[in-house]
């Protein structure tokens, strides 16, 4: 028979070791992950101008993104004062993206995978 | 006149953005320039840029960028002189604690859990799970065992109590 403590020890290291992401909903992508990483540390809501501002270095529009992915997970709104801006609506959709390309905190190996996209578009531009 | 089909974003959220962090710090510039370079620390900023997004003016940006990369949070690429570049200190705790704030504010008004998810995410990347492991096993082996103990001394007292009672009924019925 197991121990108790031998049982909530083995639920311990099952924890630890349960990394194994479960995705589900619509793939962001690469080029637009970074966006929604942006946008949901900066309150879930941000201008379309500012958006698109972000995407110009991968050339794409913030409005094909938002129908491709879909109004579920993310969409567009108009505030009080006419201006459009970008809403996150679905935080654990985007939680588990995140995680999924390892954007959910800031970490040197992602930096370095970055550092390199982007030195390359600066010599572009 | 083509309809607007936009709906109407909810008013509480207006000032999210307007002011960084809700308003959390007021709506000062480097408030602004610390949580845009908090929600994207991959990127290289160049104060030009910066004036532009932030829609602040050229002297309060680089005095800005000055204050930060002297505390650690920024820094700079002196490459080259005439323009230079900005990135953030990926090593400074205090771009990971401002990283989790971010996802405070979102837990605190829409109910959601991403600070929680991102400290997981952040004890596995910077491997701490490997030193929380032992600590956790140990204090739950010292819990299990107190538990266990008192236990069996709940079972004892509770065995004896059983026992005094036949006791009394065997001296009662004598």
């Amino acid at each position: 028979m197991m121990l108790p403590a031998q049982r909530n020890t083995d639920n311990i290291q099952n924890l630890s070791n349960k990394r194994e992401l479960v995705t589900r909903g619509p793939d962001p992508g690469q080029k637009i992950i970074c966006l929604i990483g942006w946008l949901k540390k900066r309150g879930g809501v941000r201008k379309v101008s500012q958006c698109n501002e972000k995407l110009k270095q991968e050339g794409i529009n913030i409005e094909d993104e938002i129908e491709r992915i879909g109004t579920d997970f993310i969409r567009i709104y108009r505030t009080s004062g006419g201006e459009k801006v970008v809403r996150l609506e679905n935080m654990p959709w985007a939680d588990q993206w995140l995680l999924h390309y390892g954007m959910e905190v800031p970490h040197h190996s992602q930096f370095e995978k970055t550092k390199s996209k982007f030195l390359e578009t600066e010599r572009k531009i | 006149m083509i309809k607007d089909t936009l709906p109407r974003l909810p008013s509480e959220l207006e000032k999210y953005i307007k002011a960084p962090y809700g308003g959390l710090f007021g709506n000062s510039v480097i408030v602004d320039l610390l949580e845009e370079i908090t929600a994207d620390p991959y990127r290289n900023y160049r104060p030009k840029d910066l004036e532009k997004f932030i829609n602040a003016s050229s002297p309060s940006i680089r005095k800005c960028l000055s204050s930060l990369t002297a505390i650690g949070i920024l820094e700079k690429d002196t490459g080259n002189q005439k323009h230079p570049l900005y990135r953030a200190n990926i090593n400074s705790k205090r771009l990971m604690a401002l990283t989790f704030l971010s996802y405070a504010i979102l837990d605190d008004r829409d109910g959601t859990a991403c600070m929680d998810e991102s400290i997981i995410d952040y004890c596995h990347r910077y491997r701490l799970i490997d030193r929380i492991m032992p600590l956790a096993e140990a204090t739950l082996q010292k819990v299990e065992y107190t538990f266990v103990s008192l236990k069996f001394r709940q079972n004892e007292q509770a065995e004896s109590g059983n026992q005094k009672q036949i006791m009394d009924i065997t001296s009662k019925g004598a």
